[in-house]
């Protein structure tokens, strides 16, 4: 298992070193307008030139690596150059992720939470009036554009109970709908795939069996059928939780939330190079780390299966 | 269940409570943040309104727009104008982010700011202005020597600063009142130099306010201080700084529900609170900046040749042409589609829009001739157009293949492109589709400046230029061949008054001229308008819209605040003496104000005749 | 044995007082109804038509679809239409901006006075065309990729590596790239969409493509020396062609549904060409003012429409192909 692991790791390490290298020579192929925006316009050329140099984008693109690599070895990101000069991102990082891991966090909880027991009442009930409905919110959450229903509850929803229409640190009831909005979409993917599994459970031999040993509804549902269930939800939980830390780009600027949703977005369109490097370097590390963690938590919820011999489990 | 999940949820996100200060707060909603607080960084607006609330240059502007002295007490000019001599206050203080005197301002502070300007390891915008200014400083730019000593900026000692231009400026003194040449703690910044203006913490204030806190993309909180040297003027004690990225949209309703102090309306929900009975009395016109927005053409089309760049070329150096557009433009019609409702305010007829300078009480644009443009509500006009047409129909048959192919290229990324689908339509409407074909064509934002207006990949265009300070020349930039880079249209080759020898044409002889006269402003101003109407006389740009306008809703007390639309303070928007009024101010309201306040201004300007002798001392 | 024999005997007794041959004739051996015997008239095509056309809502559903799309091909040719980017003007020279829907213009203008009633129409049209271009690319890629990353075994490394690659690689990096090289359009942003797009396809389909591909008729397939080639086409791909239709039935309102995404953080499609996205988007800034709100409302209205039509479709669809619900 532990050698399994470290395999999978050493792989992984190897993605990583790929994945920086492309985006670092994508970023280099960017314009050399868009590193200025608005003041392009102000600078003359010899300016342009000076801050070109200033920001070490004019050496010799492997002189440049190295640099980059020698900082990575360093534990070190380096310092923004255009979204937020010279500070350092790791303060830029530090600063913003409490946010959206918190509002993340309790979003996926708040969807897990009603999304699990919604998909398994919609099981048990197939094909009846609450089935109908969970399934009409499902379609309807996927469907409708996102932007538009945020745009809805952040207006109807704050003026109907009197809430905040922005996020305020000082008073903790303005989370709410940021919340409820982010966990809706969630909530509608667990309810599905609970839906979907429990169904699968139902017609199960070892159902049947624990009905006929005369064991409550209660107890096979809960502790044999939703068991079973759950184990394949298991594999992509834990990247959802870690990836909770990239935020949500429409919740947080349409709610003014110090996130980091649009740090990636406005990191590529201004082109501050090693913002954009270390924000993939961590999102694509979250990521790969978390299908791992993923594989992992399945083994521990059903030792039945085996990461070992099969290449199933893809990472 | 659920709710009791979500309470508990809420829980879990309580932060500690901050507190705020007692007294009267101001908030405004802000949907681009800053990349810095170092206010020597660039003259984005933002910033440069960052920089006016919380810092002090050797001058500033009042609410009239007139230069007073700052951190200077008076100043002298030396015979030949080129040296400049500050003597500077003593009792000047730095403040840090929690409101302590963390130093004293000397003239080294001054002399500090340019060094940091002119090292090429801090790339800022602005080091241009210094450059162009200054004498050395574009060698100690360019490394050619590192000795600052050869920079025409000295502390000669504590409370005296002194500027070498590179020759006599007509406009140094006003510039001094910008952002540009404000001075930064000396000690503090060696001390700070790799985290200077990256946050609340890392920078000094002397102005009127201080920065307590400033949380990147969620609100930046100023707080008056006691230290600054007209504190006895300030009356707002906190301003707030809220960011919202969607706060164009969300503004007008968080201003009704008293979550911010100021916002400008969009065209809808100004309709809407122009018909609503409870709203109709809570909103008022709001000020014009300094920008001037004109549609321009291209005189060296660079594009592909399916747009038939030869023929533009032919076409556009036709006066007669030119002025079908230049009568044919209907500005009241493009204009609305920025502002609705009170278009007419916005709509420019001359080049350089009102406020920007003066000559015994009369504006500039009613100088020079140039008042035959001023006085007219709109260029628009049918016949003329019309007649135009046939004319350039005669003169260019043979010449030029009608209908002439204008290639209109416009930013994916910016709002000019629904303005260019009404221009397109309303011109071809009245000019006819025999005679142009205006083609749009979108191209990506990420290299727009560069790639295709500078490239000169257009026919037509909406540009838009604001003057950085009050002088007619710097609102000349962009149709003089001298200003490098921002000639977009390169109006000088205009071939009709092109003179080989020199490059350019009568407009820019006019124009340099003009600037050659350095200390009769009266002279100068005139000969600039004079330039200026031969601009429009030969229509080599059709005026379009001035900056601002519309409608807003603000809480502040009209006037008090210092704005664009003052004069000569130019693109200033500063919160530093604004006093807020109990209830949002109505259009009755800001109409009687702005009545008041023009009178106010001449009478300040009477004043200020006196006022200001003391200002300019001889020379020790 | 003795028992046997005994209960034998008995049992020939039993049948003789019965009436002997009587009981049994003998029947003829007749070779073609013996072949007949072997035939079903399932055809699995039409098991899952009529499946399809059991589930109502679907049905609904799949009329409303096709409704709309036939009327967003006549609706230009219809009489009385304006075209998409034609501004309406007032007497007074300006234009007809935000003109609340009535008899004029069926669902009002927009802020510069173009018809949001063709507007809408045209802008499906475009969404619907980037949304099948984009789901077409995407499945013919995803599905040949994934097929041989799933049955190739040798390929399996170097193809999960790519899929890792590629799919940390932000989508907006790609997305601002294109529209910097190419001119912003419609071409751009299929393309820059298909760029990325097939890889969730390719996994989906390989993950499906192990699970099967060792179960014994594949086997047995193998064994008698079946080439790769056949064994994907004949074999694997029709077992999935349920879960592939309803994949490809999802990818076009997702693709329509990324445009609006796409608009939103300011990498769409040009205001001059219409499309749901940037209806939509023109709609969100002028939301906040009751009297305008019918702009966002009206885009947003037609997209659900045809979103929650595929959706509702494309999950009927796939539950009729499953052969487990023909019986």
């Amino acid at each position: 298992m532990l050698k399994y692991i470290g395999k999978r790791l050493l792989q992984s390490l190897l993605t990583l070193f790929i994945i920086v290298n492309v985006v670092f020579f994508l970023m280099r192929l960017m314009p050399e307008e868009g590193y200025f925006g608005e003041e392009y316009d102000k600078m003359e050329p010899a300016q342009i030139e000076a801050a070109l140099e200033a920001m070490g984008l004019r050496d010799p693109i492997p002189v440049q690596l190295v640099r980059y690599y020698h900082q990575l070895l360093h534990f070190d990101f380096g310092k923004s150059i255009t979204v937020r000069p010279k500070v350092n991102i790791s303060r830029i990082i530090q600063q913003k992720a409490p946010y959206s891991i918190r509002f993340g966090l309790a979003s996926v909880l708040l969807s897990l939470v009603v999304g699990i027991p919604m998909g398994t009442i919609m099981a048990l009930k197939k094909g009846k009036a609450a089935d109908k409905i969970g399934n009409g919110y499902i379609v309807i959450i996927n469907a409708v554009p996102a932007a538009v229903y945020y745009l809805f509850i952040q207006l109807y929803g704050s003026g109907m109970f009197n809430l905040d229409i922005l996020y305020n640190e000082r008073k903790a009831i303005s989370a709410l709908l940021p919340i409820i909005s982010m966990s809706l979409g969630g909530t509608a993917s667990y309810a599905m795939w609970t839906r979907r599994y429990v169904v699968d459970q139902l017609n199960k031999d070892y159902v049947k069996f624990a009905r006929a040993k005369g064991l409550s509804e209660r107890k096979i549902t809960f502790g044999h059928m939703l068991r079973n269930a759950l184990v394949p939800m298991a594999q992509n939980l834990p990247a959802n939780i870690l990836l909770t830390i990239s935020g949500s780009i429409y919740i947080e600027s349409l709610y003014s939330i110090p996130g980091m949703g649009n740090l990636l977005l406005s990191a590529i369109s201004r082109q501050d190079n090693p913002l954009v490097q270390a924000l993939v370097l961590i999102y694509s590390s979250l990521g790969i780390f978390g299908l791992l963690l993923g594989d992992l938590l399945m083994v521990v919820c059903d030792p039945r299966i085996k990461l070992v011999r099969g290449n199933e489990a893809l990472t | 269940m659920k709710k009791l999940l979500s309470i508990l949820l809420i829980c879990a996100l309580l932060t500690p409570v901050a507190a705020l200060g007692a007294g009267t707060t101001y908030t405004e909603l802000y949907s681009s943040e800053l990349k810095t607080l170092d206010y020597l960084d660039s003259t984005l607006t933002a910033l440069t309104t960052f920089a006016y609330n919380c810092e002090l240059g050797l001058v500033y502007y009042d609410n009239f727009g007139l230069l007073r002295p700052g951190v200077a007490k008076n100043w002298s000019v030396s015979e030949d104008g080129t040296v400049y001599t500050f003597y500077l206050r003593d009792d000047v203080e730095w403040v840090d982010y929690r409101g302590n005197v963390a130093a004293k301002l000397t003239a080294q502070d001054f002399v500090t700011a340019a060094m940091h300007i002119l090292d090429q390891e801090n790339p800022t915008s602005i080091a241009n202005t210094l450059y162009n200014n200054l004498v050395g400083a574009k060698a100690y730019y360019d490394k050619e020597t590192d000795d600052f000593n050869t920079v025409g900026i000295k502390a000669l000692d504590d409370y005296t600063l002194q500027y070498t231009l590179l020759g006599p400026s007509a406009y140094f003194l006003k510039m001094t009142g910008n952002n540009v040449w404000f001075p930064i703690p000396t000690d503090f910044y060696f001390e700070h130099q790799d985290t200077f203006g990256t946050s609340a913490e890392d920078l000094l204030y002397n102005g009127a306010y201080y920065c307590s806190s400033y949380e990147y993309e969620y609100e930046r909180v100023m707080e008056k201080n006691p230290h600054y040297i007209n504190a006895d003027l300030i009356s707002i004690d906190t301003v707030i700084f809220r960011y919202n990225k969607e706060a164009t949209a969300n503004g007008a309703e968080l201003f009704l529900r008293g979550d911010t102090d100021k916002v400008t309306l969009t065209n809808d929900i100004a309709k809407e609170w122009m018909n609503s009975a409870d709203r109709q009395d809570k909103y008022q016109s709001a000020p014009l900046n300094n920008m001037s927005y004109w549609i321009a053409f291209n005189f060296d089309p660079q594009f592909e040749a399916e747009f038939e760049p030869d023929n533009w070329r032919a076409a556009v150096n036709n006066v007669n042409f030119r002025k079908s557009f230049f009568y044919g433009f209907n500005s009241y019609t493009y204009n609305s589609v920025i502002n609705e409702w009170n278009y007419k305010t916005n709509t420019l007829t001359t080049f350089t829009r009102t406020d920007l300078v003066t000559v015994d009480a009369q504006d500039y644009t009613m100088l020079g001739g140039l008042d035959e443009y001023a006085v007219q509500d709109t260029l628009y006009n049918e016949e003329k157009a019309l007649a135009f047409k046939a004319a350039a129909l005669e003169e260019l048959s043979g010449q030029v293949t009608f209908p002439v192919k204008v290639k209109v290229t416009y930013n994916t990324s910016g709002t000019t492109s629904t303005r260019y689908q009404v221009l397109e339509q309303q011109l071809e409407k009245l000019l006819g589709a025999d005679y142009i074909d205006i083609i749009l064509s979108p191209y990506s934002g990420s290299s727009f400046n560069s790639d295709v207006r500078n490239a000169g990949n257009w026919a037509m265009m909406e540009l838009g230029w604001g003057p950085d300070y009050a002088d007619p020349m710097s609102q000349f930039d962009p149709v003089l061949k001298a200003s490098i880079g921002k000639n977009w249209g390169k109006v000088y080759l205009a071939t009709e008054y092109y003179d080989e020898a020199l490059g350019y044409g009568d407009v820019e002889k006019a124009a340099l001229a003009a600037d050659a006269i350095k200390s009769d402003f009266d002279a100068r101003y005139i000969a600039f308008a004079e330039a200026e109407k031969l601009l429009l006389d030969e229509a080599l740009v059709i005026p379009a819209y001035r900056g601002g306008g519309g409608f807003m809703a603000s809480r502040i007390v009209p006037f008090t605040q210092c704005t664009g639309q003052m004069g000569d303070g130019g693109a200033r928007n500063a919160i530093v003496f604004a006093s807020m009024s109990d209830h949002p101010i109505s259009e009755n309201e800001y109409q009687a104000a702005l009545a008041q306040y023009l009178l106010d201004r001449e009478a300040a300007r009477q004043a200020y005749v006196t006022e200001s002798a003391g200002y300019q001392i001889e020379a020790k | 044995m003795k028992k046997v024999d005994h209960l034998e005997k008995s049992i020939e007794e039993q049948i003789a007082s019965l009436g002997g041959d009587a009981l049994f004739t003998r029947e003829g051996f007749d070779p073609t109804m013996a072949e007949m015997g072997g035939y079903s008239d399932y055809s699995y095509w039409r098991s899952t038509f009529k499946a399809f056309l059991n589930n109502r809502l679907a049905l609904v559903c799949l009329i409303i679809l096709v409704v709309l799309l036939l009327f967003t091909l006549i609706q230009p040719f219809l009489p009385g239409q304006h075209t998409a980017t034609e501004i309406f003007w007032r007497d007074d020279g300006r234009v007809d901006a935000n003109h609340a829907p009535d008899s004029q213009f069926i669902f009002g203008t927009n802020a510069i006075g173009q018809d949001l009633w063709a507007r809408i129409w045209n802008g499906t049209r475009t969404s619907l065309l980037i949304g099948v271009c984009v789901a077409a690319c995407n499945a013919l890629l995803g599905i040949l990729v994934g097929a041989l990353w799933g049955y190739v075994s040798s390929l399996d490394r170097l193809l999960t590596e790519v899929y890792n690659v590629v799919h940390n690689i932000p989508r907006n990096i790609i997305l601002i790239l294109v529209s910097y090289l190419t001119r912003p359009g419609i071409g751009t942003i299929i393309f820059a969409m298909c760029v990325t797009g097939w890889l969730p396809m390719a996994r989906f389909i390989r993950n499906q493509i192990v699970t099967i591909r060792d179960l014994e008729y594949n086997l047995a397939s193998r064994c008698l020396g079946t080439p790769t080639s056949r064994i994907i086409f004949k074999n694997l791909l029709p077992y999935l062609v349920s879960v592939i239709t309803l994949r490809v039935a999802l990818a076009i309102p997702q693709a329509i549904g990324s445009e609006v995404f796409l608009t939103y953080i300011g990498l769409g499609l040009p205001v001059t060409i219409p499309s749901l996205g940037n209806l939509i988007n023109e709609g969100r800034a002028v939301m906040m003012a009751a009297s305008s709100r019918y702009q966002l409302l009206f885009p947003a209205l037609v997209l659900s429409v045809i979103t929650i039509s595929f959706y509702i479709i494309g999950n009927a669809f796939a539950d009729a192909a499953d052969p487990k619900n023909h019986v």
